[in-house]
C-alpha cells in the first residue's frame, strides 16, 4: 500500500501560505498492520484521509462522530488536502484513489491491472460495487452494541432514499401520460359499460314483454274468432229457426202494415191525378158535346173524397169515360168528311183569293172570283170552327185514355189493399207473435251482425299482427286471468293485449333513444382512442398501484418502524416489558433482535465464543443458541468490543474490504491477537484489500507500524 | 435482466423485512430495492415487461 498526502491549514496570520500540518511518511506500508503512536502523532487523520478517499462521508453505516472528523478534513475554508492512496491486492490489481486539488473535492478512483500500467477510472458506483470500507472506532463497547441500532437505523435510511428515488422515477414517467384521456377513456367506459347494461335490461324486458305478447295475442285471437264463428253459425241456426217459425204462424217477411201504407198512398195518389185530370178535361168536354147532359151531369157530380176516404173507385166514373170515349170516337169518325170538304173550300178560297182582280165569271158560274170568295169566307169560318174542334176533340181522347189506364191502376190497388186487409184478417190471431217473432228475428240480426263484426276484427287482428297459431298458447293456460269471469276476460285480454303494446312500444322508444346515446359514446371512444397513445399510458394502472405500494412502504419504514426503533432506549430506560406490546410492534423487536444476533453470530463471553440468536437491547441482554439468556452488562468490555469488532469483519460481502478500525482499546492481548487472526484470514481469503488497527500509545515518538 | 448474487448481509435484510412487512407486494419491492435494482429492473419484474419501459 502506499500512501501519499498533504493536509495543510490556512492561517490568517501567515505571510507565507498555508502551514503543512501532516504530510504522509515516505514508503510503502504493509497491507494489513498495526499502526502504534502517542496521541495527536496523526494517527487518526491519517485514517480519516482514507476513509475520505473510500468516499466514507457518504457511507451512513459509519458512525456520525467520524463522518463528522472526515467532513471537517473536507472543509476547504479550513484545510487543503491533497492525496494519493494505492492499495494492491494480491494479484497485484491496483486502486488508486486521489484528490488532486486542493479546492477542489472530486476524488478519481482508478483501477490498474497486474502488468498493465493503464489506468482505468471507476465511477463512484463502480467503486462501491467493488469495494466496501469499514471504519470504526469502537470506544464504548456496551454503547457499540447498541449501536446495531443505529445502523440499522441507517439501512432504513438508505432504503427510505431508494424509495424516495424511485417514486421520483414512477412520478416522472406517470407524468408522460396523458392522465386527462386516460381519464375521459376510464369514464367513457365506465358509462358506456352503464348504457350497455340499462340497453341490456331494456331489451330483456322488451323481449319479455314481446314473449308474453305473443302468448296473449295468439291465445286471444284465435280463441275469440273460433268464438265468433260458432257465435254466428249458432246464430243463423236460431235466425232460420224463426223464420221457419214465422212462415208456420202465416206471418210475411213484408210487413201488412207497411205494404198497406204503401198501397193507400198510391191511391190516393192516383184519385189525385184522376181528379185532376177530371177538372182539366171537363171544359173541353163541355165545348164539345154541350148538349149531353148524361155525360156532363155524371162528370160533374164526381166526388173524389168518397173514393178516397172509403178506398172504392166509382163504376159510374169508368162508364162516364168510356161513355166520352165513344162519343169521341164517333165524333171523330163523323167528321172525317168536314175535313176533305174543308180541305176543298180551302183550296177554293185561295183560287178565288189568288184571282178576285179579275172581272170575269168563274166558269160554269155566273158568279165572280170576288164574290164567290165572299161565299167562300162565310163557308170556311164554319169549317175552321169544326176544324178546331177536331184539336180539342183529339186531345181530350188523350187524356180519356190516360185516366181510363189510371182507374184500372186504382182498381187493381184497392184489389190488392183489400187482399192484405183480407190476409191481416187470417193472421189477425197469430199477429202479436209473428211481430214478437219478428222483433226476435230483428234482434238476432243485430247480434248476427256484431258478433260478424267481431269476427273480421279479430281475423283483421290475426293478419295485421302477423299472429301465427300456437297450440300451446290457450287462454286457459294464462294464470293471471283465471280470477276473471268469462264476460269480463274478453276486455280484460284486449286490455293487457293493448298496454303490453304500449308499454313496449315505449320501452323500444326508450331503447331507440338510449341506443343512439350508446353509439355517440361509442363514437367519442373511438376518437378518444385514437389519440396517440403516450408511452407508459397501458401500464398507468399498474404504475399507479406500484407507487402506492412505495408510498406504503415509505409510511411503513419512515414512520412505523423508525418510531419502533427509537422507542428501543425508551422502552430499556422505562423496562417496559415487551410482551405487553401491540403486537405489530412485539413481531418487529423479535424479527429486529433476532436480525442483529445473526448479524453478530458469535459473542465472546467469559473466554469463550457464544453463538447467539437474540440480542435484545430493550431487556440489555442476549440470548445463546442453548437458550441462556444473558445480560451485555455482564459482558467484559475487551471482549464487547472485540465481539463488536469480529461481527462487522464477520459481514458476508463479496466486495473487497477496505478496514480501518481507530483507537482500539480495553482488548487484552489474548483477544487483539483473535482480532488480527481474524484480518490475516481474511487477506488469506483475498477479501480484504487493506486492514489497519489504530492503537495510542503512552510513549513519544514516531509512529510505529507493525505488519499483521 | 442479470440475476445479482446477494450478500449475507442482504440475504438478512431480506429475512428480517419478510418477517416485519405484511403485504407480499410490499415484500417483493422492498427485497428488489434490498438487492439494489434500479426502477426499471423493479418495474420489469413487477410489470413483466421491462424492455417497454
Amino acid at each position: 500500500m502506499k500512501l501519499k498526502y498533504i493536509l495543510s491549514r490556512l492561517n490568517d496570520n501567515s505571510l507565507f501560505g498555508p502551514i503543512v500540518i501532516f504530510e504522509s511518511p515516505e514508503g510503502e506500508w504493509p497491507d494489513v498492520f498495526e499502526l502504534l503512536g502517542p496521541n495527536s502523532s496523526g494517527k487518526s487523520t491519517m485514517l480519516n484521509i482514507i476513509g475520505v478517499g473510500c468516499d466514507g462521508i457518504n457511507n451512513k453505516k459509519i458512525h456520525p462522530s467520524i463522518i463528522e472528523k472526515m467532513n471537517h478534513l473536507m472543509n476547504n475554508d479550513y484545510y487543503h488536502l491533497t492525496f494519493n492512496i494505492e492499495f494492491e491486492d494480491d494479484n497485484g490489481t491496483k486502486l488508486i484513489l486521489e484528490k488532486l486539488y486542493e479546492n477542489n473535492p472530486k476524488i478519481n478512483f482508478y483501477k490498474v491491472f497486474n502488468g498493465t500500467d493503464k489506468k482505468i477510472s471507476l465511477s463512484l458506483e463502480d467503486f462501491h460495487k467493488e469495494y466496501i470500507l469499514i471504519y470504526d472506532t469502537p470506544i464504548d463497547p456496551i454503547k457499540r452494541i447498541q449501536d446495531l441500532k443505529r445502523e440499522f437505523g441507517a439501512k432504513l435510511g438508505n432504503i427510505l432514499d431508494k424509495i424516495s428515488m424511485h417514486k421520483a422515477y414512477l412520478r416522472d414517467i406517470m407524468s408522460t401520460a396523458d392522465n386527462k384521456r386516460i381519464d375521459n377513456i376510464n369514464i367513457k367506459t365506465e358509462e358506456m359499460h352503464n348504457k350497455e347494461n340499462v340497453i341490456g335490461k331494456l331489451s330483456k324486458i322488451i323481449e319479455i314483454n314481446q314473449g308474453k305478447l305473443r302468448i296473449y295475442e295468439c291465445a286471444t285471437y284465435f280463441y275469440y274468432r273460433a268464438h265468433y264463428k260458432s257465435q254466428k253459425e249458432k246464430i243463423e241456426t236460431e235466425k232460420e229457426e224463426v223464420k221457419q217459425e214465422i212462415k208456420s204462424l202465416g206471418g210475411d217477411l213484408i210487413s201488412t202494415d207497411a205494404f198497406r201504407r204503401d198501397a193507400r198512398a198510391q191511391f190516393k195518389k192516383k184519385i189525385d191525378i184522376l181528379k185532376l185530370n177530371r177538372n182539366s178535361v171537363e171544359p173541353q168536354l163541355r165545348a164539345l158535346f154541350p148538349e149531353d147532359s148524361y155525360g156532363m151531369g155524371g162528370w160533374e157530380k164526381l166526388d173524389f173524397e168518397k173514393m178516397e176516404s172509403d178506398l172504392l173507385a166509382d163504376k159510374e166514373f169508368r162508364e162516364l169515360i168510356i161513355h166520352f170515349i165513344s162519343a169521341l170516337d164517333k165524333m171523330k169518325k163523323d167528321n172525317k168528311n168536314i175535313i176533305k170538304e174543308s180541305e176543298a173550300c180551302k183550296d177554293l178560297k185561295e183560287l178565288c183569293e189568288k184571282y178576285r182582280e179579275l172581272d170575269m165569271s168563274i166558269p160554269g158560274t155566273t158568279l165572280s172570283f170576288a164574290e164567290e170568295l165572299r161565299l167562300v169566307n162565310q163557308e170556311w169560318d164554319q169549317y175552321r170552327k169544326l176544324r178546331a174542334n177536331i184539336g180539342i176533340m183529339e186531345n181530350c181522347r188523350q187524356k180519356l185514355d190516360v185516366m181510363k189506364i189510371d182507374f184500372d191502376t186504382l182498381e187493381q190497388l184497392i184489389q190488392n189493399i183489400d187482399e192484405m186487409d183480407r190476409k191481416a184478417a187470417i193472421n189477425k190471431e197469430n199477429f202479436y207473435k209473428i211481430e214478437e217473432k219478428k222483433e226476435d228475428l230483428g234482434k238476432l240480426e243485430k247480434l248476427l251482425g256484431n258478433y260478424n263484426v267481431k269476427y273480421i276484427k279479430y281475423n283483421s287482428l290475426i293478419l295485421t299482427n302477423n299472429v301465427k297459431e300456437n297450440k300451446n298458447c290457450k287462454i286457459s293456460d294464462l294464470e293471471e286471468f283465471k280470477t276473471y269471469s268469462a264476460d269480463r276476460l274478453e276486455e280484460m285480454l284486449m286490455n293487457v293485449i293493448s298496454q303490453t303494446k304500449e308499454h313496449i312500444s315505449n320501452k323500444s322508444l326508450i331503447l331507440e333513444d338510449e341506443i343512439e346515446k350508446r353509439n355517440k359514446m361509442r363514437l367519442a371512444m373511438e376518437k378518444l382512442k385514437a389519440l396517440p397513445e403516450a408511452p407508459y399510458e397501458k401500464h398507468i394502472k399498474e404504475l399507479e398501484k406500484i407507487f402506492k405500494v412505495f408510498e406504503n412502504l415509505e409510511k411503513i419504514l419512515g414512520q412505523r418502524f423508525k418510531i419502533y426503533l427509537n422507542q428501543i432506549g425508551d422502552y430499556r430506560d422505562k423496562k417496559i416489558d415487551m410482551a405487553e406490546l401491540p403486537e405489530e410492534e412485539k413481531n418487529f423487536y423479535n424479527a429486529l433482535f433476532s436480525y442483529f444476533a445473526k448479524v453478530i453470530g458469535t459473542i465472546r463471553y467469559m473466554g469463550e465464543d457464544i453463538e447467539v440468536i437474540e440480542m435484545n437491547l430493550i431487556r440489555n441482554t442476549f440470548t445463546s443458541k442453548d437458550g441462556i439468556v444473558r445480560n451485555f452488562l455482564d459482558m467484559g468490555s475487551g471482549e464487547s468490543q472485540l465481539n463488536y469488532l469480529i461481527s462487522i469483519l464477520d459481514q458476508e460481502d463479496n466486495r473487497k474490504m477496505i478496514v480501518l478500525l481507530d483507537d482500539i482499546a480495553n482488548i487484552d492481548f489474548e483477544n487483539m491477537n483473535k482480532l488480527k487472526e481474524k484480518l490475516r484470514k481474511l487477506r488469506e481469503e483475498g477479501r480484504l484489500l487493506f486492514g489497519i488497527i489504530v492503537q495510542a500509545r503512552q510513549t513519544k515518538g514516531p509512529l510505529e507500524i507493525c505488519k499483521i | 435482466m442479470s440475476e445479482k448474487e446477494i450478500s449475507k448481509e442482504e440475504s438478512l435484510e431480506l429475512e428480517l423485512f419478510n418477517q416485519i412487512i405484511q403485504d407480499p407486494v410490499g415484500k417483493k419491492v422492498l427485497s428488489l430495492i434490498i438487492e439494489n435494482k434500479n426502477t426499471k429492473e423493479i418495474l420489469g419484474e413487477l410489470l413483466g415487461e421491462e424492455e417497454k419501459l
